[in-house]
This record gives structure tokens, sequence and C-alpha cells, in this order.
């Protein structure tokens, strides 16, 4: 991005605030305008090696979903679940004289369900809403550490060894996708570390793409339901099943007036 | 770094034969084998003939060489190598009677036994895993590639064709 985009979008950022206050932000959170693709770069088609990953991550991959919301069924929590069998999220216990309301609202979750009703007309739309793995993350451009960071791929993460717990993060993005751990984790997964008083957010299953499986569990979890709900893939190569439902379905980003240029890509909203 | 063991300092080899006393007593079920006074015997490591570099650079490096690995892992998404936080605690781990991983920082286990006598704090197992749980890459041979200290690479692959299926790679858990 050039300086002058960089300043461009500044001042829209500022607009939006100004917008904000006023109070006429749309309740469904998504901004106005057709969405082009554009910010996807040109297509390099290089599939990831089905083995162990022996060379750093490049930016020949972008890692990116396809959500289509119409297919997400009300009441189904697969992707939810899943997410926290892969992600050891299911082994967190609520601390002993916590009340459950609060503990439930503290818990790590990388995935929430979004049920979303438009007043007027009363129809609902659900949708999964986990970090949206910005080409522009604002939870990096705060992070006083360097903790949180984009790698070369595109997915946003977190450092949890310089990370201080400072939940400025969690502040700054805007879809509410970030955790942050309150207590000390008994039991823990190899793939997945987890310790008091760091943030944590989806990861796209870096550890599955590390080892050259090109999946995560949430989307496998909802196409075994037969829902397909949501397509994982590579957004900088056409031939990918995200390109190719991209291709054939308008998709927009949550948020598209804050121009992060998200990768996770939605459908039916 | 300085080996201190080695100074002429009177009485320095009374202390090395105390400390080793303690090293046995910490430890617990030691195979004293020569090449790893400190390994548990029921750990996959006792049967092998040396760790991932020469036992006396593990001894002194072997924060250096995981910190190294962290970062490769965390911003290169290199998990494979054999340096691997994960590989350090499928290899050391030891077990119980029934055959069940201890906590590899649990009492006289691998690390705290020496890291409670040295009261040197370790925080690695603040968040990660202590028993082998839930991996998701294959571990390559503990012996195998490039070795960190000039001159041992022989060492190391006739480690890796003595060793042979004691240390296979673990199979996927997923």
């Amino acid at each position: 991005m050039s300086r002058e985009e960089e300043q461009r979008v500044d001042t829209q950022r500022r607009r939006f605030l100004g917008v904000a206050t006023a109070g006429t932000v749309a309740g469904t959170a998504v901004g106005s305008g057709a969405l082009t693709l554009g910010g996807l770069a040109a297509a390099v088609a290089t599939d990831a090696a089905s083995a162990p990953r022996t060379e750093p991550v490049s930016k020949i991959h972008r890692w990116g979903m396809f959500v289509d919301a119409s297919k997400c069924a009300d009441g189904c929590t697969a992707c939810v679940d899943a997410c926290d069998q892969e992600n050891g999220l299911n082994l967190q216990s609520e601390p002993h004289g916590s009340n459950e309301a609060k503990w439930q609202n503290q818990r790590s979750v990388w995935i929430r369900k979004v049920k979303l009703q438009d007043r007027a007309s009363g129809h609902v739309t659900n949708l999964p809403l986990m970090c949206q793995h910005c080409e522009h993350p604002p939870c990096v451009d705060v992070c006083p550490t360097g903790a949180s960071f984009k790698r070369a791929d595109g997915i946003v993460m977190v450092d949890r060894h310089t990370c201080i717990g400072c939940r400025y993060c969690m502040m700054a993005c805007p879809y509410k996708a970030r955790s942050f751990i309150h207590e000390q984790v008994d039991q823990k997964l190899t793939r997945a570390p987890r310790g008091k008083g760091c943030v944590e957010s989806c990861n796209l299953c870096a550890h599955r793409l590390d080892e050259g499986d090109i999946s995560t569990a949430c989307a496998q979890a909802c196409a075994d339901e037969n829902h397909h709900a949501i397509v994982f893939g590579d957004l900088k190569d056409p031939t990918s099943p995200v390109r190719q439902a991209m291709a054939k379905q308008a998709s927009r980003q949550i948020r598209e007036d804050l121009q992060l240029n998200t990768g996770v890509r939605y459908a039916g909203l | 770094m300085r080996d201190y063991r080695f100074t002429t300092v009177p009485g320095a080899s009374a202390a090395v034969a105390l400390t080793a006393l303690l090293w046995l007593g910490l430890a617990g079920t030691v195979q004293a084998t020569g090449i790893g006074d400190f390994v548990v015997g029921s750990s996959k490591a006792a049967g092998l003939e040396n760790c991932v570099e020469p036992t006396e650079y593990m001894r002194r490096n072997h924060m250096e060489v995981i910190r190294h690995q962290r970062d490769t892992t965390v911003y290169g998404g290199i998990r494979s190598t054999k340096h691997s936080l994960s590989g350090c605690v499928e290899c050391h781990v030891g077990y119980d009677d029934k055959h069940q991983p201890v906590a590899i920082d649990d009492d006289d286990q691998f690390c705290s036994a020496c890291h409670d006598y040295a009261a040197v704090t370790l925080n690695c197992f603040d968040c990660h895993a202590t028993v082998p749980q839930g991996e998701a890459w294959n571990q390559v041979h503990p012996t195998m590639g490039h070795s960190l200290v000039p001159g041992v690479e022989t060492q190391a692959a006739a480690a890796t064709a003595s060793a042979g299926s004691a240390a296979a790679p673990e199979s996927k858990t997923r």
C-alpha cells in the first residue's frame, strides 16, 4: 500500500467515526458499496506441498475463507465445536468460585455464531464470526510489543512469547475476535499452547497448514454436516476452492468501510 | 562459555562428586550409561546415543536452541525441525507403571530435576503441553539434519543409523 493510500484510509476512518457518533450505523454492521477483489493480489497458482514445511511461509499464498451465511444453519454449532476440539479450547475449565455467566463471557472463543435479524422484515441471518485476518490488521497497529503480527501468508496471529496481555488488540479489533486467557490452563495440546495472561484468536489452523494439510477444522466440520457454508483456501490462487466460490457468488467484507481488506468474506448478508 | 567444573580450585573434584550424587538422588530412576545421567529411564531418550546435538552441547545451550526454534516456528511456520520443544517433550517425557506419560515438569522428571537443582525457573510449560498430546505434525528423527556443533556430523549420522526404529517418528494423532 502506498503512502497516499494510507492517508486516504485514515481520512475515511475519521469520517466514519463522525457518522457513527451521529447514530446512523446500520444494524448489520455492513457498510455500503460493492466489493471489488482488487485488494486480493494477482494470482500465483502454486499448491502447498503436502509435507511438513521446511521453508518459511511466504507471500505466495494468502489464506482466507468464504462464508455463505445463507447456508449457515440456525442452531448448528459444528464449526465452533470442531474449533474447540482442534485448538484445545474445550480443555479450559471454569475457575473455582466463578459464576457461570461470567465464565461463559470470559472463556476463550475463536468462533462466535452471530445471529442477525432485520428489524423491518424479521429475516434472520446466521453466520460464524472469527478473526477476519485483515490485510491491514488494527490489532497489529496497536500492539505495543509486536506480539500481534501478520504472518507472511496473511494469517494474523499472536506471538505469545512477547505478548504482555495488555489487551489493546482486543479493544482495537472491530470483530471482537480475540480472547484473553485469565487463568492457568491445566491441560494443553502440543499443537495449541495456551497460558495465563496472553491474548489469542483464530489462526486459521496454522498447524494444519504448516504440515501441508490445506484445511481448517471449522470448514471441515461444516462440510461434514453437509452445510458447506465455510470454504477455506488460498485467496491468491484463482483455482482454489475459496476463489472458485467467490467467483460464483457476490461476497463482501464485514465492516468493509474500515478498508481492512479482510481475508474472510461473506455472502448472503 | 567457561566450563567451571574443570577449574583447578582446591576441592573441586569433591564438589563434582557431590554434585553427581545429588543429581542421581534427584533424578530417581536414571540410566547411568554415561550418555545422559539425568535422562529419565522410562523415556524414549534413554534408549538413544545422544540428544539432537551432542549431550555436552545440549546441557549448556538447550535454551538457545529452543528459543531459536520458537521464532522459526511462530513466524516461519516451520514446526518439523529437530529442535522443536514438542520434540524435547516427546523424547524426554517419562512413563509411569501404567505406561501413562508423566508431566515433564513434574518433580524429579527431566526438566525439573535439573532446573530445581540449579534454581532456574522455567516457564515453557505455563503454556506448552507437558506430555505428548495432540501433536499436529510429524516429528523428524531427533538425530537427523545438520548439527550445530562443527565436526559432529558423522556422530549424528551414526546415531541415526544405530538408533534405528527406537525413535521412529510418531504417527499423527489426527
